[in-house]
């Protein structure tokens, strides 16, 4: 499976900035970037090794392609080059979108398009903040919201020009996605591993499985967080889920929250199978298919499940798991 | 309706309301229906007849949903 790493931010947080020092990077060789546009990126003549109308070879090693209309058509017409061996290698991609886009879209291909899914896995998003703007840029402009709350890596971006002048911007981040690793960026520089270690549920270690559910391995409290209408939350349970009422809670929850259901990630101890805990991944409404790890990472089996959403309450979610388990109990016991 | 199942059921209507932001009350009649008074509207929740396919009924003035 090919790692896929969304890169996404506002307008002017220095996402290009920094997709423009990646591209440089000799560690970030045998990547596929997709972009909107080669003239935004600014791709340097020396640093192209062979171009076409939208596909460029950089002599680093990565391959930049421009988006046709369709990010799917665009992926596929990739990995049929690279099956073909026309192009470069590549073994990861990154895929950069607008400064005012809604990353959920994007989500959603990758994990609802089968032919896509067999081959790409999503790494992770990662979402660029201006230190200095970000705080202004929350308040006004509800894509930026959204693009912070997708994310599983926030990178502050301008930390040099802030003078450290940003904590109210941090404990923003922080309570609108306590779950998102954090770190900085000054001049665009970051280790490009970071762009793809946010971790695919499937290969996670125990350390980066808490890391991405945003919980502390050793602590039962959940982060939870508020702001702007975006709350995120954690649900702990020590009994088992039958199957059936897994599968029912995320169908109510698509249906029912929709577009506002942002992110919901978990671990989750089904009783069918116990000894294999099953990750979920959802974003609004779509949700990837459960990936079974084939042991816990802990000694701690209960279900955790983080949800970051618009006006979603935790305890309605609560309420409606109980509801669905006396459903499927008595379901059950007729039967039995 | 066993017991539990009926208290999770209420609950999770209370809780609907209450997440949904709607004023409303919430009564269960003598044959087991719930009726919902809420924003200008009555919605009725009740168990479907036996020997259907589906287990409950929603409906409101004009329109029923099954599941």
């Amino acid at each position: 499976m090919i790692p896929v790493a969304v890169l996404t931010g506002f307008l002017g947080s220095g996402k290009t900035t920094l997709l423009r020092r990646l591209l440089r990077h000799p560690d970030f060789a045998r990547t596929a970037v997709i972009i909107n546009e080669f003239g935004e990126v600014g791709l340097d003549h020396d640093l192209v090794e062979a171009s076409e109308e939208s596909l460029v070879e950089l002599q680093t090693g990565c391959l930049c392609c421009a988006v046709r209309g369709d990010l799917a058509l665009t992926l596929e017409d990739l990995l049929r080059r690279r099956d073909a061996g026309t192009v470069t290698p590549f073994e990861r991609v990154a895929i950069e979108t607008s400064g005012l886009a809604d990353p959920a879209p994007i989500l959603h291909t990758l994990m609802s398009d089968a032919g896509l899914a067999r081959r790409l896995a999503l790494a992770g998003v990662v979402a660029t903040v201006d230190a200095v703007n970000g705080r202004a840029t929350l308040e006004r402009y509800p894509q930026s919201v959204k693009q912070v709350a997708l994310a599983d890596r926030l990178i502050l971006t301008k930390t040099d020009l802030a003078h450290g002048q940003y904590a109210d911007l941090a404990a923003r981040l922080a309570a609108l996605n306590p779950t998102a690793q954090r770190e900085q960026a000054s001049f665009g520089e970051v280790d490009p591993a970071r762009l793809f270690d946010t971790g695919h549920p499937a290969s996670l270690r125990a350390r980066d499985l808490s890391a991405w559910l945003g919980l502390d391995a050793h602590d039962d409290a959940a982060a939870a967080g508020h702001h702007a209408g975006i709350s995120c939350f954690a649900i702990l349970r020590h009994e088992p889920f039958k199957a059936v009422a897994l599968t029912l809670l995320l169908e109510a929850l698509a249906e029912h929250c929709g577009a506002d259901l942002l992110r919901l990630k978990g671990i989750v101890n089904i009783a069918e199978n116990p000894d294999r805990p099953a990750v979920i991944h959802g974003v609004q409404h779509v949700f990837h298919p459960p990936v079974w790890l084939d042991r816990w990472p802990s000694r701690d089996r209960r279900s955790r499940l983080v949800c970051i959403g618009r006006d979603i309450q935790q305890a309605w979610i609560e309420a409606l798991i109980h509801a669905i388990e006396a459903e499927v109990a008595e379901v059950v016991a007729i039967g039995a | 309706m066993s017991g539990e199942l009926d208290e999770a059921v209420r609950a999770l209507l209370e809780h609907s309301l209450r997440a949904w932001r709607v004023h409303g009350k919430i009564r269960r009649e003598a044959d087991g229906t719930w009726l919902i008074a809420a924003a200008n509207k009555r919605v009725r929740v009740a168990r479907a007849p036996p020997g259907l396919p589906f287990r409950w009924t929603v409906a409101d003035a004009e329109r029923s949903r099954t599941r």
